[in-house]
């Protein structure tokens, strides 16, 4: 692993909901870290508890949840905070936002009032000052004329600008982390591409890490650091964004790319990867994908295999991770 | 829920009443419709059965037994004139279920026609809602009140007096209902096919909007239920020949301080009746509203 | 807003007209001869006569409505056949005693529904919610007339507590008052309370579940903030339409327990009208107590109008 102090490190974490969901938990030893000030890209379907996994962070699960396993934070243990320290956490050192900027904002109040409320929550500062602050972040994620968005409600507004106010919210102090999760999908295509150039330069400014939740390798390939590819609740791969595209590690990960469809070679039927997730119900008993992966072997079916290190920065937990790797090479 | 969709109809019962139960099993599930349909069911079986259970006639004078506190020889105590309360609650029951579900019925009718032609037609709809908004401008008792107290006390004036009362009611939940059917695809699709605006509102837009019609028509048979016994209480119902719950209440209120029970009990009787349909209708409510809540995972 | 206002005050015309209609109308509803039912079995030929006269029902139809619109429009209401007296002053007369038990019934409502309702939410499915709902849902199941004869057994006659009826007025002595109109803004409050309480907490349940509920705690802001200010601005719209819902309970309410604890106010009025056949009078104070609901609910509107932006503001998306 690199050599900086990791933001969040996160280890072997378990959740699971007590009305159980199955004998299948919705995340399973699930390990990845952020690294200060970079952009990690947590990949995968709906149901690969990528959402479940950023709640948590937050400590924002519901009380059904189960959770084991390690969660460390700037040097704190995530997974021991009592509430009170959990509301001085969120929002002045991990801000989050969440995927339907329609619904995300609450409709009775000015997105002014929602901008100081969370500026004056943390900090002792005047409520001029604090205004003024609020027009500084609307600035600073490009709405224009901030001064007089103050006095707007959320349903004046459309749903890029609302998502930039949520982002503008998330930062107001400056956190060391930003979970973003899936904040582009809900919006047009060419909104997300400005989203996401918004979101890059901010990390670039304030050197904030961002933990970017997608199930969109396009958006991974346009402003990924790091990745972590999650299947069915486990991690299946993570890399460096250039090891992900040229030297894929996991089956499912060459799945996803595959099927993307591409403008320019994707001229035949779309690609897709066979079969369904596995029935949380009934799972596979050993690797989650062996039932739909073409480089099976009966070894793969016998266990859940280890996440293994193929180098410094590069985790695969599939068997045949060589053989993947080198059939790639060109 | 995780899992694919099950089908828990067993091979040998596929056919009509097969279908009919496993229809039923969703209901099941709502405490509050299994409590509601135990304690309304328990309420109309006694009523249908009552009179062949107890051989005691309800105005069976007994100046002898007069007051008797409730015990074995008569459940429900007896009351100034030495009448049996149980029986008096029976028919009483009987009253007051049959005039709940003639207003319902009226309600069902009229309520639902009214509604859908509302919902359907917009010109309609604009004159039929003033008039109902004119309607519903009256408190609901007061107006029932006034309309019995014009035609004269019978059990016939409570039931028009009540339909007119619930029946603009009724027709607004089954118009805002209309309204939101109307709009959706397959309607369209119909109209597309050529089908006629009759037919469009009695095969596919109706039926969708069952469920809000339920919900509503078992809580119009709880404030039929009460309001009736208001209705009586006052003298402006059913004829004192006849025990209804809110003339034996009316009776019973001289006698407070020395026969409690004479006015307790049908006023139980009335609570028990309209808990059990108040359930049903929170039971329906649950069960047929389709936005269900979605638990976070 | 004053335009919203406007507005509505403009779209309720029509249905005051209706209204007036039908309260006119209502001396048709009579199977018989009007006068005598008006005049009771013990009036005299010259009795009824005078009924006749005095009501216009000897004049062709036209002219009846027409002297009757002139006549409320000019605010007469008539006379009363059993007071002898204006109906309107009748009227005046009554309902500062109604409106404050009304005031204080709905105090006692909202304090409580709300707090039930709400409490509820917050704790749903545990013990706290289900015995709240179940006390709503018996709320709304009793018989208002018969609580009051129970409360008065129990508070009354066995505690000896409280009077079994009558009135104070609170000008002569507060504490008087207080003793005589608690039992009957209770018995009031229980039916309202019960809706309210139903109303609140599934509203609130809803709000709850709401994605901006869940960026209010992203936030940071503690759980006071969340429900105190977030959640609460959006459940108290829902809530404010029901209390028109709530007021026309009220005043129904109002006739048969002013009744049975000897108020004299506009409930009692309405009822004693109704069961001696003062149609005069019946007819003014269903004009009048439809004519104030009808106004209430405006205000009601107004204030939703008010309360929420987005019906309030036009967006533009």
């Amino acid at each position: 692993m690199n050599a900086a102090k990791p933001i969040l490190s996160v280890s072997d974490l378990t959740i699971d909901f007590s009305p159980g969901s199955g004998r299948l938990p919705a995340v399973s030893e699930v390990t990845f870290t952020v690294q200060p000030g970079e952009m990690m890209c947590i990949v995968g379907e709906s149901g690969s508890g990528k959402s479940v996994t950023a709640l948590a962070i937050m400590g924002l699960l519901p009380s059904t949840a189960r959770l084991t396993g390690g969660m460390d934070f700037d040097g704190r243990d995530l997974t021991r905070l009592s509430r009170r320290q959990w509301q001085n956490i969120r929002g002045r050192e991990i801000g989050m936002i969440f995927q339907e900027p329609m619904t995300s904002l609450n409709p009775v109040f000015t997105i002014g009032r929602q901008l100081v409320e969370s500026i004056r929550h943390h900090q002792r500062i005047s409520p001029r000052a604090a205004r003024a602050r609020a027009v500084e972040l609307l600035d600073k994620v490009g709405i224009p004329s901030p001064r007089y968005r103050l006095d707007d409600y959320p349903h004046q507004m459309s749903g890029g600008m609302r998502q930039r106010v949520m982002i503008a919210i998330a930062l107001t102090c400056s956190p060391k982390l930003l979970v973003a999760d899936e904040p582009t999908t809900a919006l047009d295509v060419t909104i997300q591409g400005q989203l996401l150039d918004l979101l890059n330069q901010l990390r670039e400014d304030t050197g904030t890490a961002i933990m970017l939740i997608t199930h969109n390798m396009g958006v991974v390939a346009e402003v990924a650091d790091r990745v972590t590819v999650m299947y069915s609740g486990q991690m299946a791969e993570q890399a460096d964004v250039m090891q992900i595209f040229d030297r894929p590690a996991h089956p499912y990960t060459r799945g996803l790319m595959i099927s993307t469809p591409n403008l320019i070679t994707t001229l035949h039927r779309l690609t897709t990867i066979p079969g369904t997730m596995p029935n949380p119900a009934d799972p596979p008993p050993g690797c989650l994908f062996a039932p739909r992966c073409d480089m099976a072997t009966p070894a793969c079916d016998a266990g859940r295999p280890a996440n293994r290190a193929l180098s410094d920065t590069h985790l695969s937990a599939c068997l045949r991770a060589e053989d993947l790797q080198g059939a790639l090479t060109r | 829920m995780a899992g694919g969709i099950h089908t828990d109809i067993p091979d040998d019962e596929t056919g009509r009443l097969g279908r009919f139960l496993a229809a039923l099993r969703p209901f099941t599930r709502s405490l509050s419709f299994v409590v509601g349909a135990v304690l309304f069911g328990f309420v109309v079986l006694v009523t249908l059965l009552g009179p062949f259970l107890t051989d005691v006639s309800p105005s069976a004078l007994s100046m002898r037994n007069r007051f008797q506190p409730p015990s074995w020889d008569h459940w429900l105590g007896t009351d100034n004139l030495g009448r049996d309360m149980l029986a008096r609650v029976i028919y009483g029951a009987q009253l007051s279920l049959m005039i709940g579900t003639s207003v319902v019925l009226l309600n069902a009718v009229f309520g639902v026609m009214l509604g859908a032609l509302a919902g359907f037609y917009s010109r309609l709809d604009n004159i039929l809602m003033r008039v109902a908004d004119a309607l519903m401008a009256f408190p609901a008792v007061l107006l029932a009140i006034g309309i019995a107290a014009a035609l004269g006390p019978s059990s016939m004036t409570a039931i028009i007096a009540l339909s007119v009362v619930y029946i603009p009611r009724t027709a607004r939940v089954v118009r805002s209902s209309v309204l939101v059917v109307k709009q959706l695809d397959f309607v369209l699709a119909a109209r597309a096919a050529g089908a006629t605006d009759l037919r469009i509102i009695l095969k596919h837009i109706l039926p969708n909007s069952m469920a809000p019609m339920l919900v509503q028509l078992s809580f119009v048979f709880a404030y039929s239920v009460l309001s009736e016994a208001v209705l009586s209480f006052l003298g402006l119902g059913a004829p004192p020949t006849v025990p209804s719950w809110g003339i034996l209440i009316s009776e019973g209120r001289a006698y407070m301080r020395e026969a409690a029970w004479l006015t307790v009990v049908p006023g139980v009787a009335i609570a028990v009746t309209a808990l059990g349909l108040n359930l049903l209708g929170d039971g329906l409510r649950d069960v047929l509203d389709p936005r269900m809540k979605v638990a976070e995972a | 807003m004053i335009a919203y206002a406007v507005s509505r005050l403009l779209q309720a015309i029509p249905i005051l007209f209706l209204v007036s209609l039908f309260a006119f109308g209502m001396i048709y509803l009579i199977p018989g001869d009007a006068a005598t039912v008006m005049g009771g079995p013990e009036a005299s030929a010259a009795d009824l006569e005078r009924i006749r006269e005095n009501m216009g029902l000897n004049e062709p139809f036209l002219q009846q409505i027409v002297s009757f619109y002139v006549n409320l429009l000019q605010g007469d209401l008539g006379q009363s056949l059993m007071l002898g007296t204006p109906v309107l002053d009748a009227i005046i007369d009554r309902t500062p005693i109604t409106l404050g038990i009304s005031l204080y019934s709905l105090a006692v409502t909202i304090v409580f529904g709300l707090l039930t309702g709400i409490v509820a939410a917050l704790n749903h499915n545990k013990l706290l919610d289900q015995a709240a709902t179940l006390f709503a849902l018996i709320g709304i199941s009793l018989p208002n007339f018969w609580l009051a004869l129970v409360m008065i057994v129990v508070f009354s006659v066995h505690l000896g507590w409280l009077p079994t009826g009558g009135y104070v007025p609170f000008s002569e002595s507060p504490m008087g008052w207080l003793r005589t109109t608690t039992m009957p803004a209770l018995a009031l409050a229980l039916l309202q309370a019960g809706l309210l309480t139903r109303i609140t907490r599934s509203t609130m349940l809803e709000v709850l579940s709401q994605d901006y509920i869940r960026t209010a705690r992203a936030k940071g802001l503690t759980e006071w903030q969340v429900i105190g200010q977030h959640a609460l601005a959006n459940v108290m719209m829902p809530v404010v339409t029901v209390l028109g819902l709530i007021l026309s309970v009220l005043l129904s309410g109002s006739i048969v327990i002013e009744a049975i604890f000897g108020i004299p106010g506009l409930g009692a009025l309405m009822g004693n009208a109704i069961l001696s056949r003062d149609f005069p009078l019946v007819q003014g104070g269903l004009i009048s107590i439809a004519c104030s609901l009808l106004l209430l609910n405006i205000v009601v509107d107004v204030l939703y109008f008010w309360l929420d932006p987005r019906v309030r503001i036009k967006g533009g998306d």
